[in-house]
């Protein structure tokens, strides 16, 4: 109580602060666009699908299209559409008389967004509205955000709170359709999140993130298979209704000199799965001119699996909750890579489009190979391009 | 986990306070670099996509961090 006290006393000075000589920084008047694209590919033995064991091959092709329309300098609107087209050995299996091929789905998704800014006061708030669907799932969102940032620009405070409803259209494993039963085919995630980031001086700034996520609803995956050591029997994945998240997380960056930056992560996450993990980053992007810049990444992932996990035959029929998902398992995992980033001051190319000037302005590439110590590797290429109108 | 949640809640009041340098915003060339945002870049988005799917902990990086698929 008392802490709370203490910080209550330093928040409110902060929150209100006048800033009668600064002014928040205005929208450019220039449309932006970002068309992204990957490539995913994963390999393992460990399926939820067929009970923890089995391949876990799957491809996926990923793109999205972002882009900001500033209406005025307080005023802009953000729409955000993609689609993600996978094929999945695993999910194959969910019905072993269909044929060898894989499996393929695509998810589509869209997101519209608005920002008001009050460039006199530093505040920015705003809300979105997205929905997503896949063959068995669909999802409707909405969410608010506000930040306000003083102290001539150096500090921010900002909150978000979003909220997914949604619904599975559940496909159970063939031997199991006729009998299973699930309390619920709905879901719902609320999210609430704070940042607060400051700028510590002329070469570095950090920030502060918290956030708490709750979920409800069946938040097992229906074509999950759970096999048991006491009976010669299985039942779909069964997992509590309710899930609480909480990560916490710190990045500082710092800009050494005019060729090297350093880019660095930490978080500590928790829930009521019993999952406690630590993640930690580190990217050095480096200078090559002032249009060229490579940076090599590195991040380390290390959890505690959940209290419902087992692997491939050994939970007891008896239990409650249970899952062989090797996702929710203990685990340790390393991903590196490099991204490259092209950004000619004067852009790659020019043309005419609608009467409007369009500038291709840069393009960025990353690659990265993930390893699990539960088997699982995978490797991901993704590309960015940008465009100014 | 106490001290944890003490030290994030702490530290940013701290850093606050005693920040003796409020810069300027024609100081901040450096601050204002692209590869100096605090924020995810968005080419890393597909990257902590997957990792939200492949590992049980989300979240507290701009990315996905539960709903809108029907991933963990």
């Amino acid at each position: 109580m008392r802490l709370i006290a203490i910080i209550v006393v330093f928040l409110i000075p902060i929150l209100t602060y006048s800033q009668s000589e600064y002014r928040m920084k205005g929208n450019d008047k220039a449309i932006d666009v970002n068309f992204l694209a990957s490539y995913y590919q994963q390999e393992g033995n460990n399926s939820a699908v067929e009970g923890g064991i089995g391949t876990e091959h799957l491809i996926d092709g990923a793109s999205m299209l972002i882009v900001n329309i500033p209406i005025d300098s307080a005023k802009s609107l953000q729409i955000t559409v993609g689609a993600d087209a996978y094929t999945s050995a695993s999910t194959d299996m969910i019905d072993a008389r269909m044929s060898s091929a894989s499996v393929q789905d695509t998810r589509v998704y869209g997101n519209l967004g608005f920002t008001q800014k009050d460039l006199g006061k530093g505040l920015t708030y705003g809300g979105r509205v997205g929905f997503s669907n896949e063959f068995d799932y669909t999802s409707i969102n909405g969410g608010l955000n506000f930040a306000k940032e003083w102290n001539q620009g150096n500090t921010e405070l900002s909150f978000q709170a979003q909220a997914f409803i949604d619904q599975w259209r559940p496909y159970f494993p063939i031997e199991l359709r006729r009998t299973v039963t699930i309390p619920t085919n709905k879901r719902s995630s609320y999210n609430l999140s704070a940042v607060f980031s400051q700028v510590l001086n002329k070469q570095m700034q950090i920030a502060i993130s918290a956030e708490a996520i709750y979920m409800t609803g069946l938040l097992s995956t229906p074509f999950h298979r759970v096999y048991f050591s006491d009976m010669n029997t299985l039942d779909i994945e069964r997992l509590p209704q309710s899930r609480l998240k909480i990560p916490l997380s710190v990045q500082f960056n710092y800009f050494i000199s005019d060729r090297f930056i350093l880019r660095s992560y930490y978080r500590y996450y928790e829930d009521d799965f019993g999952i406690k993990a630590h993640t930690a980053s580190l990217e050095l992007p480096i200078k090559i001119n002032n249009s060229i810049s490579i940076s090599p990444f590195f991040r380390y992932h290390t959890q505690e699996g959940s209290i419902y996990f087992a692997p491939y035959k050994t939970h007891l029929s008896t239990e409650q909750y249970y899952t062989s998902d090797f996702d929710l398992s203990t685990l340790k995992s390393k991903h590196m890579g490099v991204a490259f980033g092209y950004y000619p001051v004067y852009g790659l190319a020019h043309a005419n489009l609608l009467n409007r000037q369009m500038s291709f302005k840069s393009i960025e590439f990353r690659t990265a190979y993930y390893m699990r110590n539960t088997g699982l590797n995978s490797f991901i290429g993704s590309v960015n391009l940008q465009f100014q109108f | 986990m106490k001290n944890i949640i003490k030290l994030i809640i702490i530290t940013p009041v701290v850093l606050f306070v005693t920040s003796s340098c409020a810069v300027a915003p024609y100081q901040k060339m450096h601050i204002n670099e692209k590869d100096m945002v605090l924020s995810q870049k968005k080419i890393v988005t597909f990257e902590s996509n997957f990792q939200s799917y492949r590992e049980g902990a989300s979240g507290a990086n701009g990315g996905k961090v539960g709903g809108g698929c029907g991933c963990n």
